[in-house]
């Protein structure tokens, strides 16, 4: 069996990774990819830690972490849409999806 | 059997849901993308449902027994009245706006009303899944809320940065969720707590996990340094649902917060007290001095949120009864300051459709009614007696005296009360010292005038006859600490 | 590494050997071997291997597909809470399937919503004029 921590290494590399994608990408679109990278990290670490702690206790599965990817995933679709919706009206209105033109709102 | 006990607990949030699916019907039979005539009545029954929901939810007790679904206690229903009466006041709020959309105008009262049955929720979760599920009901219905005006480029603007720091936060959550359950086995608040009481090194994958978790919260508070969205996304998304950000969402994002820290935290509550006067102090720093330059209202009133949010992270530090009772009581002066003060703007604000502070100078001379308005408002956000505000204040650091630990925080936030006089002020000299820039003739309704008016009497009555509201937060408090 | 673990990847070392001497020595024998006939552009086309490229294939394509695509999403994640559901039918009872009508009935004013709104209407443009100033 693939050691725990070695599903943890994967998830944390991918949860950096979306969050630099987020910090250096400069396009809308790219930006929201690198935050679903970020939650599909968070979904491996759940399914990775409900696997293994149904393998310590021996008689009760644990499908907590399992049920929780569900709605991970679900609210994550729901997420991506409304925030696709939002960079649709971006680039209709402001012919951009350069995320560094979208800065008019300052002091 | 699971039925009665989920319709106990989430009643009102069933309710709700099926209020807004009722009012999307509505507009789609009714309305069909016109502008006028249907888009009031969708919106005049979205206001008829929420007050019958706001007398039932007066109406209904606390329950019993606990459930595995949620916590219907005095704490929650304390909030789910607030939240319902947030959504009523933006309701409200946006009749004299809606005249600004010029798209459909029929999902707006939904959208809300959603919003407002995940706040709900947020109030009686006892689990992390439905935390999860419930803050982003709330946080995503909040994207499209603030680019609703989706040919207006700072609505847009406003959307998309909410939508992309929003997003983030949630991750930050999901990860920090995923670590506290592996390490603790356990996605029930209870279940953490136990794990947490059991052992007296706690696993640095259960901190680490609670951390982040606390990090999506602090996003949604708008605390330092989590808040670089929230002097944007304010100045950017439409007025009312400004005010509804600005008092729902942090609302929102206190009620989790102060569930996870009095309850799930409760057994290593004394580690988390230093960072959360961390973000305090940094947040009133941050939010105070950030306030000074600000040239646009709703701008101005951001930062003032953010200051607002130390405030209540002090008191998040404290962590005794008194403290937590003072955040209940802060809150609902903030409602009504906040309302008032949001409702001027837009009021002042409509033709041009911005909210520059020179629209408001000289508002003395043009309407003394709405000058006097936003006076109190302003008063009340500075924390001057005799207004609630002052009494919020004196609560929350009456009972950070106590922890002298605390005392350099306490100190601090008594230096910003003195700065936010000075900006609070500023505001009052340009309504009463300064000539009128505008000179158009302001159109106030009569439901204007009467919310400016119940805004007004609450925060006078809060601030001198404050004592049966100080009861029923000490009482809803009380519920947390059970 | 110990010899004899190395002595175990003997047999792929030969037949990597094997595979790239047979295709090296036809091309070569094919190169040798073969007639030289003059090209010409006809022999050169997509012969039976699909069509002439029109333009270059980095093209803008219409937004609707993004919005049919967007609502697909959202429809199909659904569908997630659709197979415990199912797996568990006999076990979960008269409760779960209330509750599934109930979240389907949901779902089903979302999907009129979207037809009602003209969200799959493929013949009518976004009208610019429809945005909220």
């Amino acid at each position: 069996m693939i050691p725990l921590e070695h599903y943890l290494y994967l998830s944390g590399i991918l949860f950096t990774l979306g969050l630099c994608g987020v910090m250096m990408r400069r396009n809308v679109i790219l930006v929201l990819m690198s935050v679903e990278i970020m939650l599909n990290a968070a979904n491996i670490a759940l399914v990775a830690f409900s696997k293994y702690l149904s393998a310590g206790a021996a008689e009760s599965v644990q499908l907590d972490g399992q049920v929780f990817v569900f709605f991970t995933i679900a609210v994550a679709a729901a997420e991506a849409a409304v925030a696709l919706v939002i960079a649709m009206a971006l680039f209709r209105r402001l012919d951009t999806v350069n995320v560094d033109d979208v800065a008019n709102l300052r002091w | 059997m699971d039925t009665s006990q989920i319709l106990n607990v989430f009643g009102i949030e069933m309710w709700l849901g099926v209020l807004a699916l009722v009012l999307i019907v509505a507009d789609l039979i009714t309305g069909r993308g016109r502008l006028t005539g249907p888009a009031d009545m969708v919106r005049l029954v979205a206001m008829g449902g929420l007050a019958v929901l706001l007398a039932y939810a007066f109406m209904l007790s606390p329950a019993e027994q606990a459930s595995s679904w949620g916590t219907l206690d005095t704490f929650a229903l304390f909030f789910k009245r607030f939240f319902i009466a947030t959504a009523l006041f933006t309701l409200l709020l946006s009749a004299p706006y809606e005249a600004r959309f010029t798209g459909g105008r029929g999902e707006f009262p939904a959208l809300v009303v959603f919003t407002t049955m995940g706040m709900c929720m947020l109030a009686s979760v006892s689990d992390f899944v439905t935390l999860f599920v419930a803050l982003e009901l709330v946080t995503v219905t909040l994207f499209l809320l603030a680019a609703y005006r989706s040919g207006l480029p700072r609505s847009i603007e406003a959307g998309i940065k909410f939508v992309i720091i929003g997003a983030v936060a949630a991750a930050f959550l999901v990860y920090g969720i995923a670590f506290v359950y592996g390490t603790t086995g356990s996605l029930d608040f209870e279940g953490v707590r136990a794990a947490l009481a059991a052992t007296d090194e706690v696993p640095k994958g259960l901190t680490f996990g609670l951390l982040l978790v606390v990090v999506g919260l602090a996003f949604k508070l708008g605390a330092v340094p989590f808040h670089i969205w929230v002097p944007d996304v304010y100045q950017g998304a439409p007025t009312p649902v400004t005010a509804f950000l600005s008092v729902g969402s942090k609302a929102a994002g206190v009620v989790l917060l102060m569930r996870l820290v009095f309850t799930v935290l409760g057994p290593v509550a004394g580690q988390w007290a230093t960072l959360l006067a961390g973000l305090a102090a940094l947040s009133l720093l941050m939010g105070n001095l950030g306030a000074i330059p600000q040239k646009d209202m709703k701008r101005f009133l951001g930062y003032s949120g953010i200051a607002h949010a130390g405030f209540l992270l002090i008191a998040m530090a404290v962590q005794s009864e008194a403290s937590a009772s003072a955040v209940l009581f802060y809150m609902v002066a903030y409602l009504f300051a906040n309302i008032a003060a949001f409702l001027v703007v837009i009021v002042v604000s409509r033709t041009p459709d911005n909210a520059h502070m020179d629209r408001i100078n000289g508002l003395a001379e043009r309407s003394p009614f709405l000058a006097l308005a936003l006076t109190v408002s302003m008063l009340s956000l500075a924390g001057v007696p005799p207004f609630a505000g002052f009494v919020g204040k004196f609560l929350i650091l009456r009972a950070a005296v106590a922890d002298p630990a605390l005392l350099p925080v306490v100190i601090l936030s008594l230096v910003m009360i003195v700065v936010s006089l000075y900006y609070y002020l500023c505001i009052l000299k340009r309504m009463y010292f300064r000539e009128p820039v505008d000179t158009g003739v302001l159109e106030i309704t009569g439901s204007t005038r009467l919310i400016l008016l119940v805004c007004v009497v609450a925060s006078v009555v809060l601030g001198i006859y404050f004592n049966p509201l100080v009861v029923a937060a000490e009482k809803g408090a009380a519920a947390l600490f059970g | 590494m110990p010899e004899n673990a190395l002595n175990d990847y003997l047999p792929v070392l030969m037949l990597l050997l094997f595979c790239v001497s047979f295709a090296g020595i036809n091309l070569l024998a094919s190169w040798a071997l073969g007639k030289r006939a003059p090209t010409n552009p006809d022999k050169d086309s997509a012969f039976e291997c699909g069509m002439q490229p029109l333009d270059q294939g980095r093209q803008r394509f219409s937004v609707r597909f993004y919005v049919v695509a967007m609502l697909f999403i959202l429809f199909d994640v659904e569908v997630v809470f659709l197979y415990p559901w199912a797996i568990k039918y006999k076990a979960l009872g008269m409760f779960a399937l209330v509750e599934m009508l109930v979240f389907l009935g949901v779902l089903f004013i979302g999907w009129l919503y979207v037809v009602k709104k003209g969200a799959l209407d493929w013949n009518t443009q976004p009208k610019p004029g429809r945005l909220n100033k």
